[in-house]
């Protein structure tokens, strides 16, 4: 029995739905979804809602670039949301990702296609997780510390952690651009350091100080691959590293910038990300 | 395995990790490890090191570095006669799968993601496969 097709239309977007598996009996509901979609000029964005599909094969996958190619002729795009982990590595293996858009939900999808604001201040948790998840990740292997993330806030809201060492590193990607610091308290700071090189350092000094950006750059890593697989494009970088005595770092971007604070059993540290979105 | 009186290579434009791969290095019994700052200043290391004949043995080689990055160094190390078996382990923070097939299409001998634990540097050095030309 072949799963289920809908097409919803709305003024400026249109949403398909299936309720089974992705397969190639679809293939004529999804020309068709695209022919109706590419005759309405209003029409900005297909959405693709893949939450009740387990699979997409090789020829429903193939359509769907073709449908998005017409899409993009007429200027809009065409997304795919709510699919599983096999789905988007599929769309990622087969470097398709920049035809198939993936986003999280129908909200992200529009937000991305601009037919929906994002209010200012609002924070963006597909952007800023996958740091805390880096930070955790990497804190908890490189320097055996266990840190556990606090609730996160607008940089002037609440106090801040006086930070004595700080590394700083741009971001430069397809959906946004932004800069992301990681501050650190001096005892932390040295904690990490003294396990990391087997010293008994008592201050932070030109022998140690780049491992506060190095840190930083595996925490990146970290994001970057879980954020370019939904097609973010984020691009290398390398940090730069500031130190002195409670260093004030003001908003790192025009836009206001997100807070994560941290703690682990020897100080806190905190990660801060300014994000401008450029689509 | 890399006998411990290899000449060793490590690389890479943050000193925080060179220490930390030197300090699990020198753990596991390794004495004769020399260190360079960026890809460019490792090559200029191994062109001095095959000009007195004594080529390094295995190069331990972050990737994102500001001058040279170290997939550029491994394929300059393969394209040359002396050094093209020598065996080169990235270790980077760069973990996407088109980075990885670059590194093996480029002939790397193994490949650590960051963050890592010593214990997984030291198995990965470990089962480094030596040819007998190295």
């Amino acid at each position: 029995m072949g799963a289920a097709f809908a097409l919803k239309k709305e003024k400026d977007y249109n949403v398909i739905t299936v309720d089974g598996e992705f397969r190639k009996e679809l293939i004529p509901e999804i020309r068709q979804s695209v022919e109706d979609s590419t005759a309405n000029k209003e029409c900005k964005a297909l959405v693709v809602d893949l939450s009740a599909s387990q699979i997409m094969d090789d020829s429903t996958m193939a359509e769907l670039v073709i449908g998005a190619k017409k899409l993009k002729e007429n200027g809009a795009k065409l997304y795919i949301v709510k699919a599983n982990q096999a789905i988007q590595s599929k769309i990622v293996s087969n470097g398709v990702n920049q035809t198939l858009i993936i986003r999280k939900d129908q909200d992200e999808a529009l937000t991305d296609a601009g037919l929906k604001s994002t209010p200012k201040n609002k924070m963006d948790v597909t952007i800023v997780n996958p740091f805390i998840e880096g930070a955790i990740k990497t804190f908890k292997i490189q320097a055996n510390i266990e840190s556990t993330a606090g609730t996160p806030f607008v940089k002037g809201t609440a106090p801040a952690v006086p930070a004595d060492i700080v590394a700083i590193l741009g971001i430069t990607s397809l959906r946004f651009n932004g800069a992301i610091a990681l501050c650190f308290s001096k005892q932390l700071f040295l904690h990490i350091v003294n396990t990391m090189f087997g010293e008994t350092y008592t201050d932070i000094n030109d022998d140690n100080a780049d491992a506060a950006g190095e840190l930083l750059n595996i925490i990146f890593g970290c994001a970057k691959e879980s954020l370019n697989k939904l097609g973010c494009g984020i691009q290398p970088a390398i940090p730069t590293v500031i130190r002195g005595d409670s260093i004030q770092t003001k908003n790192i971007m025009s836009e206001p910038t997100i807070v994560l604070p941290m703690t682990t059993p020897f100080g806190n540290y905190e990660i801060h990300i300014g994000i401008i979105k450029t689509k | 395995m890399i006998e411990l009186n290899s000449r060793i290579l490590v690389v890479d434009d943050m000193r925080a990790m060179r220490r930390v791969v030197m300090k699990i290095l020198t753990e596991l019994g390794y004495t004769n490890v020399k260190e360079a700052d960026d890809g460019a200043t490792a090559w200029v290391a191994i062109e001095q090191a095959l000009a007195l004949n004594t080529p390094f043995q295995f190069i331990i080689s972050d990737w994102n570095m500001p001058q040279l990055k170290g997939v550029e160094l491994l394929k300059k190390v393969r394209a040359h006669a002396t050094m093209k078996a020598t065996p080169f382990l990235l270790v980077t923070a760069e973990t996407e799968m088109s980075q990885v097939s670059e590194a093996v299409k480029a002939g790397v001998s193994g490949y650590i993601t960051k963050p890592f634990k010593p214990e997984t540097l030291k198995e990965k050095i470990q089962k480094l496969q030596v040819p007998k030309a190295a």
